[in-house]
């Protein structure tokens, strides 16, 4: 018998003892699991049990539930807000609002072409307030309350909102009440079109840029193409323009505002200061 | 209730400004030292959840603040170093503003808001415009609305800067009193403002917590390092040279000198006790002998 041929035969005969003492172990360990008992528990103790646990179980979330209590929760801090607006901003935009109807009246200006310039001044202007907490150095302590920055932004932006299909409204109304041949629905039109599309860049401007000088920017361009406007000739073509026109791009820029305020519902700015 | 840093880290491109920081506050004044750029603002602002760090977890009696969210914000008063204030509101309307972001109810505003005008002693001047405020009425106003909700956790980012003496006493008294059921964290490179509230001394340079302790224990680790000694004007130079010198004075047409050192510096030298001053010199020397003053 060769060396190798000696350990192999001893290694077989230790395999062979192996599984003789697992084989021993697993009946004495199935034994005392036999004679083990497990007490069941009472009733009052699985009920305990479930109470305890109670908290820890997920709730389920109802979506709409959820959305329709987030926008109420908005709404009431809206209305909260509106208090500590600046004054500045109603008395502007009061102001806006008596120029645009003089020049109607007065001026003998075309109605469709100053609800049109006017329609989203009350946003731009709107902006300043909304981004008030960066220019006067809060922003960082308004990051550490309950209610984040990106809500209280929110906030001042749907007030802001409000006002402005307030004041647009008022307007539409008094012009058609005042003046038989102007149709409501193509003031409307003219109105909520600048409106929606300006609204769309206030949020984007809001959420990326942040700064103020983004929205003085913003109004001279936007009262540089007022004066474009006021020219007949160009109102002229506006009102020729087929009113799909119109829809398709208030509905493309209202797309952009509701996935705006989502994603800052949702997800926050991507505001870090830094050191 | 305790406040849990665990291997806290945070980076600006590859520039690290917190390295690895774990330390537990539990109530009471912690003051945290360290030069210009130390990272003590970075870490102020991550506890006071304006900024995320780069890695590691901090949790509050034993929850993560990341799953608390708008809780941990319910329990925390922060005061920034740079806080603007809106200038055009009076101070009650302004801290009635601040009650209402932290949540608090209409009911509640009122009286939290005249509990905490009276604390920091601003009540007189409530109806005054906050622009207005001298400097230390604004730090003032600053404890103030970060009071507002009751923290459990004070976080203020050197409050007492740009403060004349009085004001910063004032102050110091203030968050020493309101210590009591709260972690306090206070962040300065004025030692004077925690040598004598704080609880705790944590010692951060260059991002890395290199001493958390109690400011007697700190002190005696320089102990028999400080030295004083009366000199001629043309030794002053010399002993600069050899060792850190924290202070000069001029006594009686002498200059006295307090100088850090392992071994006696001068024939003539005392050994002092030491101060926080010192241990802050101790860590934070470059430049000290060259820069130090001259007080006549």
């Amino acid at each position: 018998m060769t060396k190798r041929e000696g350990k192999n035969d001893q290694g077989l005969v230790d395999v062979a003892l192996r599984d003789q003492e697992l084989l021993h172990l697993e009946q004495d360990v199935g034994s005392l699991l036999d004679e083990y008992d497990v007490e069941y528990p009472s009733e009052a103790e699985i009920m305990m049990t479930i109470d305890r646990l109670r908290p820890f179980v997920p709730v389920k979330v109802n979506k709409r539930e959820l959305m329709f209590r987030n926008m109420a929760v908005l709404l009431k801090r809206a209305l909260h807000e509106i208090f500590y607006i600046s004054p500045l901003f109603w008395v502007a935009n009061s102001l806006f609002f008596l120029v645009a109807l003089a020049a109607v009246f007065l001026g003998e200006q075309n109605p469709y072409g100053m609800i049109m310039i006017l329609a989203p001044i009350p946003t731009l202007t709107g902006l300043m307030e909304a981004l008030k907490s960066r220019n006067t150095g809060m922003a960082e302590l308004e990051m550490s309350f309950k209610y984040s920055l990106q809500e209280m932004i929110l906030s001042k932006m749907v007030i802001i909102g409000g006002f402005n299909l307030l004041i647009n409204l008022v307007i539409s109304v008094s012009l058609t009440v005042f003046y038989h041949h102007i149709w409501l629905w193509k003031l409307l039109l003219f109105w909520i079109t600048p409106f929606t599309v300006m609204t769309a860049i206030a949020f984007i401007i809001v959420n990326r840029l942040r700064h103020f000088y983004a929205i003085t920017a913003s109004l001279m361009i936007w009262i540089s193409f007022g004066g474009l406007i006021s020219q007949s000739h160009f109102i002229g073509k506006l009102e020729s323009l087929s009113p799909v026109v119109y829809i398709l791009i208030t509905i493309s820029a209202g797309l952009v505002i509701i996935g705006r305020i989502t994603h800052m519902y949702k997800r926050g700015m991507t505001y870090e200061l830094n050191p | 209730m305790n406040l849990i840093l665990d291997k806290i880290s945070k980076c600006f491109g590859d520039k690290i400004v917190l390295d690895d920081i774990s330390l537990e506050l539990t109530p009471g004044v912690y003051g945290i030292l360290g030069a210009n750029g130390s990272g003590k603002t970075t870490l102020m602002r991550i506890l006071a959840t304006v900024m995320n760090p780069s890695s590691g977890h901090i949790s509050f009696n034993g929850q993560d603040i990341n799953d608390m969210e708008h809780r941990y914000r319910e329990l925390i008063g922060y005061l920034p170093q740079q806080v603007g204030l809106y200038k055009s509101f009076t101070a009650e309307k302004f801290l009635s503003y601040i009650a209402y972001l932290k949540g608090l109810t209409k009911a509640e505003t009122q009286d939290k808001v005249t509990e905490v005008l009276d604390l920091v002693g601003l009540s007189e001047q409530r109806k005054e415009k906050v622009g207005k405020y001298s400097g230390g009425m604004k730090r003032r106003i600053g404890i103030a609305q970060a009071l507002l909700n009751d923290p459990k956790l004070l976080i203020v980012d050197e409050p007492t800067a740009g403060l004349d003496p009085k004001e910063r006493i004032r102050l110091r008294n203030l968050l020493s009193r309101i210590s009591s059921h709260r972690i306090v964290l206070l962040s300065t490179h004025i030692v004077s403002d925690i040598e004598y509230i704080a609880k705790e001394v944590l010692i951060l340079k260059e991002g890395q917590l290199i001493q958390k302790d109690t400011p007697q224990r700190l002190l005696n680790e320089i102990e028999g390092k400080v030295w004083t000694v009366q000199v001629s004007e043309g030794e002053i130079l010399e002993l600069q040279s050899k060792y850190k010198v924290v202070n000069i004075a001029l006594v009686r047409e002498k200059y006295e000198l307090r100088i850090l050192s392992d071994t006696r510096p001068h024939i003539h030298a005392i050994s002092e006790v030491p101060h926080l001053e010192d241990l802050y010199l101790y860590h934070f020397d470059e430049g000290a002998s060259q820069d130090a003053a001259v007080k006549v």
